[in-house]
This record gives structure tokens, sequence and C-alpha cells, in this order.
């Protein structure tokens, strides 16, 4: 069953001063399953960030739809968009944006507050969550008092907290050494396991070959996609990389 | 680069940064005007000429040096606090190949451009306001309003000379803070994370004692000289109190609140006691100083406009009669001095409308049960007594009052005297009847009996007053004072007779070595209207300026918070916070730290008011009504001042939020 789905979706920014029109997105059209794990891979200003803007209902396409999990984005009245965002989304960031008025526990627990929950309920939740992302013993911790990559576990333990039907990961490894890109990486795919359905996007060929699945954006189009199939981590590397020499070098040809 | 490009470059950050250095320019220029104003004022020469003008010119002269001594703190506090915002801005700047010497320079046309600028304007001003400030000092001094515009040179140089050396000092502290900085420090500039601050449990409970202990003590106060004793005691205990409860106590009480997890945990409680929590952290001290000088602003400002107000009262109590006379001497001296009075009385062509002579012994005394006798006891407490015949007080009230030789008319005055005889030196009295207070200020010992209790003693004639002075003067040996004499005049006559009659018996009194204080109403109340007017305008002056200083100092916390807090608002939203909800758990924030001083200032005032409405009584202004009025009037306008600043800085504050939501 796809839990999302993106038809025919098309982004045009318009200069401020009008005149110059730019196209963002053009004709992009996937979707995702339940409990499947993508990258999505482009170089800058490919329109990476608009797509995970407008799936995140951060953004407004100028074309097309997405449908997650059977409701249309664009349904949504602004009202409830930032409580549709809490309780279906899971947002991973690249600088971690944690907040430093609150404990790393405050932190992880601040969607399920916004959503009005018990604190039993916040609690039950948490324990689990922190043991397998290791970051039980900092709960009590500031932000500042922690590394990148516990940080960034962090960030993904309150992405999670919600039960999100979709986490975004926007270049979760891209302040991380690559000591901390390894860990968090072991708890994308140990999450995934789990059935949580993940999209990531991400330049990092290391960081998509522990995908199920790799897109590949140039221009705002979609361009190519990789299965893992029965690839190692290590094969689907290759693949990822020869994908992306394609792109840099041949790419042109299929204008 | 030439030196047209650093000026240009000076002048294009000045514009860029407009949301910081238009208030501190601002601030720079009512800093100078108020300077010269009050300089210029001291050296005016028609206000020197005025009735009392010397004792104004006095207080403008204290009032100078507070406001430059102020100019100096408050202009390098907000410069300081500017140069940390623009740190980034120099380090970027640093990093595009500007070197610090190119920064001096582009630092020395910023300060040039904001110097001129404000000491120019700030003269104008000074000059253009200078006039209405003097008429408002002729006004005080009920003096005429003389004419012509005038500017004292001497002022506006030396106007100008101090401002342009504090601006230079500011220009080289700046330039040192840009100097011993790196680059990258710089460009990091203001992002080093906070830490969580410590529960200091003792210094809050401490804290909470003393803010206690102070209020207790002001509302406790039954009397006069407790007040006195008390009132720094009080003072200090609220000033620590306000401080500690502040620093300590508002960050314990904010602990004990994320403690209590089904109330941290909600909604609304969760950003604003945890957005607190970090927001006083830094801001506590400056709140608890801010608070502590609007107490004191306040107090300032309502005693000496009751004083304003209430000043002809208090006049008329200094000075109950035109003329009056408090001798110290042998019946017969004062039969002569009297005798004196009354033929240069004539020799001025003044007449009597109402005379009063009273003698009259002080006893400092002790009561046990209904003995009264000399103070032996050092630890009882000694009242005064005062002994004077029924005649006298029948010249006083105008009453047809008669006693026999054992009976006695009582009169008490902040003591109470419970029973139906008196034992005085051997002799049993019966009290007749008990009458209030007929004694005018300044007459009868009245003074000294405002501070310990009072009892007078009226008894049947002459005979019977001197017969117990004869028994004190036994008892008492040489402690033993005498018999004295209160004489009060009420005069028909114009003030200038009046004033010419004083100065004549006063050289007479020299000439014949009468021992004597005399006191003129026309003569000296003068000196009274100024001295109260002279602190009324310095205290609203100063309040002024003060109150300026504290706008600013929260108007810069403020924006500054704003930086921070949008990214703070940014990742709230990104994790699903809407819009309305950041902005509502924000406001709130804001409204806490902006109104908490304020807040505590009134009920600091409210509780300091029993005890300073004593302590007023002392120096004759005992129209509570009047204080409680000013008081509120006061703290109203205060407080209107501050929630059209709020809405200002709040406005200022939701833009730099909202644009942050943009990019």
């Amino acid at each position: 069953m796809a839990i999302l789905e993106v038809n025919n979706l098309g982004k045009i920014y318009t200069s401020r001063l009008g005149g110059n029109q730019v196209m963002a997105l053009d004709n992009v059209t996937f979707s995702v399953e339940q409990g499947e794990y993508v990258a999505i891979m482009g170089e800058s200003g490919s329109g990476k960030t608009t797509l995970l803007n407008i799936l995140a209902a951060l953004d407004k396409p100028t074309r097309g739809s997405v449908n997650l999990d059977g409701r249309f984005l664009a349904s949504i009245s602004e009202k409830e968009i930032a409580a549709f965002r809490r309780e279906n989304l899971g947002f991973v960031f690249q600088e971690f944006n944690l907040l430093d008025t609150f404990s790393i526990k405050d932190n992880i627990l601040l969607p399920l507050v916004l959503s009005k929950q018990q604190y039993e309920e916040m609690h039950q939740r948490l324990t689990p969550i922190s043991v397998k992302l290791g970051i039980a013993d900092l709960l009590e911790k500031y932000p500042y008092e922690v590394s990148g990559g516990q940080k960034q576990r962090v960030a993904v333990a309150r992405a999670i907290i919600t039960r999100p039907k979709l986490i975004l990961a926007d270049e979760p490894t891209g302040a991380l050494d690559s000591r901390s890109t390894d860990s968090l990486l072991d708890v994308f795919e140990a999450i995934n396991k789990d059935g949580q359905t993940i999209i990531m996007v991400t330049h990092s060929t290391k960081a998509a070959s522990r995908a199920g699945r790799v897109l590949f954006i140039k221009d705002g189009r979609l361009f190519h996609q990789l299965y893992r199939g029965d690839c190692t981590n290590e094969e689907l590397y290759c693949k990822i990389s020869d994908t992306l020499t394609l792109l840099a070098t041949g790419g042109n040809k299929n204008e | 680069m030439n030196n047209g490009f650093y000026a240009r470059l000076a002048f294009d950050n000045l514009k860029k940064n407009r949301k910081i250095y238009l208030p501190y320019i601002l601030t720079c220029i009512i800093t100078i005007t108020m300077f010269y104003i009050i300089h210029s004022l001291y050296m005016n020469e028609s206000i020197l000429a005025m009735h009392g003008g010397a004792q104004i010119q006095y207080t403008l002269s204290l009032g100078a040096v507070i406001v430059a001594i102020f100019a100096i703190i408050f202009l390098f506090y907000t410069n300081s606090f500017i140069i940390k915002r623009r740190k980034k801005e120099f380090g970027l700047f640093n990093v595009l190949g500007m070197e610090k010497r190119h920064l001096g320079a582009v630092l020395i046309f910023e300060t040039l451009y904001i110097g001129i600028i404000s000491i120019v304007l700030g003269l104008v001003f000074g000059v253009l306001l200078d006039r209405l400030m003097y008429l408002i000092i002729a006004r005080i001094l009920r003096s005429d309003y003389g004419t012509g515009f005038y500017i004292s040179w001497k002022s506006m140089l030396i106007t100008f000379a101090l401002f342009a050396v504090i601006f230079a000092l500011i220009y080289l502290y700046s330039f040192i803070k840009v100097r011993i900085s790196q680059p990258i420090e710089l460009l990091k500039g203001e992002n080093i994370g906070e830490k969580e601050p410590k529960t200091r449990r003792v210094m809050a409970i401490v804290g909470t004692v003393c803010l206690l202990a102070g209020y207790i003590m002001a509302i406790c106060t039954k009397d006069v000289v407790m007040a006195i004793e008390l009132f720094f005691v009080a003072v200090i205990l609220v000033i620590l109190g306000t401080y500690f409860l502040f620093t300590a106590g508002s960050i314990a009480l904010l602990k004990w609140l994320k403690k209590r997890k089904k109330y941290y945990y909600k909604t609304n409680h969760f950003t604003s006691v945890s957005g607190m929590t970090y927001r006083m952290k830094q801001n506590s001290v400056g709140l608890a100083s801010i608070c502590i000088l609007a107490t004191m602003l306040l107090v300032t400002i309502s005693t000496t406009s009751s004083f304003m107000i209430g000043r002809d009262d208090l006049i008329a109590s200094r000075f109950p009669y035109d003329f009056s006379a408090q001798a110290n001497a042998t019946q017969d001296a004062n039969d002569a001095m009297i005798n004196d009075i009354h033929s240069l009385l004539d020799d001025n062509n003044l007449t009597i409308k109402q005379e009063v002579a009273c003698r009259y012994l002080p006893i400092a005394a002790t009561q046990n049960g209904n003995l009264i006798s000399m103070q032996k006891d050092p630890v009882a407490m000694p009242f005064l007594l005062v002994v004077m015949t029924v005649d006298n007080y029948n010249n006083i009230t105008g009453e047809k009052k008669t006693l026999a030789d054992t009976q006695m008319i009582l009169s008490e005055n902040k003591m109470s005297y419970e029973y139906d005889v008196v034992k005085l030196f051997g002799k049993e009295y019966s009290v007749k009847e008990k009458v209030n207070a007929f004694v005018k200020d300044g007459f009868l010992a009245n003074g000294t009996s405002r501070l310990v209790g009072g009892l007078y003693a009226i008894v049947a004639d002459d005979t019977e007053l001197n017969a117990i002075y004869e028994q004190y003067k036994l008892e008492y040996g040489e402690n033993a004072g005498s018999i004295q004499l209160s004489y009060g005049l009420n005069l028909k006559g114009d003030e200038q007779k009046q004033v010419d009659f004083f100065k004549a018996f006063k050289d007479i009194l020299q000439q014949k070595e009468y021992n004597a204080i005399i006191i003129s109403r026309a003569a000296q109340a003068d000196s009274y209207m100024s001295i109260y007017g002279g602190l009324f305008f310095l205290g609203v002056y100063l309040s002024v300026l003060f109150l300026m200083a504290t706008i600013l100092i929260i108007y810069y916390k403020q924006i500054s918070e704003g930086y921070e807090d949008k990214k703070r608002f940014d990742i709230m939203q990104k994790v699903g916070m809407s819009y309305a909800e950041v902005k509502k758990s924000i406001n709130s924030q804001i409204l806490t730290i902006f109104f908490l001083p304020l807040v505590t200032a009134g009920i600091h005032v409210a509780f300091a008011f029993p005890m300073i409405n004593k302590l007023l009584g002392m120096v004759a202004l005992t129209n509570t009504a009047l204080f409680a009025l000013c008081s509120l009037c006061c703290f109203a306008i205060f407080s209107i001042i501050y929630v059209v600043v709020y809405l200002l800085t709040a406005k200022v504050y939701y833009r730099i939020v909202k644009n942050a939501n943009k990019n």
C-alpha cells in the first residue's frame, strides 16, 4: 500500500520583481510504500529541498498533488496544518534544530506536549525510544552539552516519538563526522526495520547506499531511480556512484 | 581605499543598523539637552536674583553633576551593548579583508556622525527648551518671569567638552573591543550556548525572609521614632530581598514548576516556563536594578510632589504665627523683650491681630503608674511633660476654663495616660478633664514631643507653676532647665513691612542679648518654598532622565532577545507549533519581563507608604490623602509611559521575529 503518492508535482518560483521564472520542480511523480526507506539525491539546486518542503507542507506546489495516507495536503486548512504536521510527520534537519532552552528530554517531548498528551503517556513512549537510540543517559542534559552525533539522535527521537506516518530527513548527516554518520545511519536502519517509513534527502552517497531505494533528481525532474534489490550496501554504493557520474557528465543527453 | 570610502561606509552602517542606532542617538540627544538645560539654569543669573534662587541653584548644581555622571555610565552601557550586537558585522568586514585599523577608521566616522548629530541637536533643543524650564522654575519660586532669551555660552562650551570627551572614550572602548577580538570570534559573536541556571535555594529563602521582614517593618511601624530607626533597615532588607528573589527566587520557582510534571508538560506552561528560566538568568540582575530604581523614583517623585502641592499647608504649619519667638530667660528679661517688640511694631506701622504668650516648663519625665517622676531609669521610655497655666491655655485656644489648685487638665500627644490622678513631685492632682491637642507647630516644645510622646499638664495659676518649678529644681539639680516662653503674633500689614520689622528686631536681639530664637513667616517662608520647589524640580528632571534610561535598557534587551528568539521561533514552527501559538507564548514572556519590575516597584511603594507617611509627618506633612494621591498619580503616569514603550518595543520585536520566519 502506498503511504505517499506524489503526482505531477510542479513548482515555479517567480522572482520578486516579476519577469524571471524558475522551474524548481517539473512533473515529479513517485510513490512511497508503507515501511519504505527512500533516499532522494541530487546536486545543489536540483529541487530536492523544494520537494521536501512541499512534502512537509511548508510550501505549496504550483501544480500537481501530494497525498499522504489518503489525505491531500492541499486540502488541509492553514489552521490545521501545524497540528497535521506534528501528528503525521517527523523531521530531522541537518542543523539539528534543538531548542537550547530545553533539556534533551524536553526537546524530545516537545511535539507530544504540543499535542496535549498526558505526561504518563509521554514517559511511556520516551523510555524505549531513548534506550534504542542510545541517549537514555543524556536525557537531563542540555543540547550544548552533547556532541553533534548525539544531538542528531535526539532529533531523531523527537521525530519518531509522535509515531509519524512519515519521517522527512533533510541532509541528516550533513553536519556530522564519519563515525557519527555511521551510527546515525544505523539508527535510521533500525527504525526502518521496525516499520517506520523514511524519506531522506542527501548529498552523501554513503548515506543513500543504506536506503532501500534511491531517487535521483536533476533540474527539477525525476531522473532515475535505483532499487536495492539484493545488493549489499557496497554494491548499492557503486551503483549510486555510477549514476551520479552519469548525472554529472551525460545528464544533458536526456534533455 | 580613500577616506571618502570610510565616511560612506560608516554612514551606510548607521543606516543599516538604524533599529539599534536611532534610539541610541535619541538618547544621546536627550541626555545632552538635559545636561545643557540644567547647567545653563545653574549659570542663569536671573534665577539667582529670585527669592530663594540661591537654594534652587545649589540643587541645580548637584543635579548637573548627577546628570553628567549618569550620562557617562549610561552612554557607555548602551554603546557596549551595541558593539556586542555588531560583532558579527565587524567579523565579516574583517574576513572580507578590512584590517583592524580600517575598522577603526570606520568606527571613527560612525562616532563622529553620532557625536556631531547628538551634540548639535542636543544643544539646539537645549536652548529651545531652556526657556520653558526657566519659566517653570520662576513659577515654582512664584517670581516674575523676566524677559528675553537666555543662552549660556559657557554652558554650551562645557556641554560640548563633556560630551566630546564621552564620545572619544566610547570610541576608544569600541575600538579596543574590536581590536582584541579574533575574526572567528567576531563572526560567531553572540552564539555561545547558555547554561541552565543552578537553583540557589538558600539565597531564595533568604531573599523571601528579607523582603517579608522589610514589609512587616514598614507596616508595623507605630511611631516616628520607630520609623526613623527602622527605615534604612527596611530599605536595605527590601533591596536585598528584591535582588535575591529576582535572581535566585525566580529561578527556584521556575525549576519547582518544572519538577511538577503534570503542570510543566502542558502546552502553555511548557514553553513559557523554560523560556522564562532562560530569560530570568540573563536579565534578573538588570530587572532587579530597574525595580529598585523605579521604586526610588516613585518614592522621590511622590514625596517631592506632595511637598510641592502641600507646601502652603506645610508653611502654615511650620509658621503658625506671622512672628514668633522662643525665649529661655527670666520673666523680667522676657517682659522687656515683649515691650521692645511692641514698640518696634509701632515704629513699623504694624498692628497686632492676635497675640499669644505662654510660659511653660518642659520636663523630661517617666511614668510609673500614676506617679510622674524625673527620668532616673535609663531603660524607661521618657516623655516630655509640659506644665503651663490655664490662663495661657485659654489665651491660645480662646476658651474660658478654670481650675482649682489641686486640679489639672491633660492633653495627650502621641501617648496615653489612663489615670484619674497625677502624682507629681509629692503633690497629687485630680484630672479634671482631657482636651485634644491644641498646640501649634514649633510651639511649646511641640517639635520635641513629635519625636517622643508628650503630655501637656495645665495647672491653676502661676503660683502653682512656680511651686512645681521649685520642686523640679530641687529634684533635677544642675540638670534643671528653666521656665520658657513661647510667644506668637499675627499681624496686620504687608509682608515687606513684616520683613523689615523682623530684621530690625534681630538687631535688637543681638544688642540686648535676649536669649531667644525668632521666626518670621514673611522673611523665612521663601527659603522653604524654594527648597521644596527645587527638590521637586530636580526630582522630576532626574526621573525623566532615569525613565528614559530604563526604557532604553529594556528596549535593547528585548531587541537582542528578539534576534535570539527568532531561531527558536523557527524551530518550534518546524516541529509543529503554529504561528499563533508561538506568538502567544512569546508575548506572555515579554509581558512578564517588561512588567515584573513595574509591578514589584508598585508593591514596594505600597508597603513603604505607611512608613514614609509617618516620616513625612515628622516634617509636618500630615496630609495622608494628598500623599496617597500623589503616589497613585505618579505610579499611574509611570505605568502609562511604560505601557506605551512596551507597545512600541513589542512591535519592533515582532518585526524581527517575523522576518526570520520568512527567510
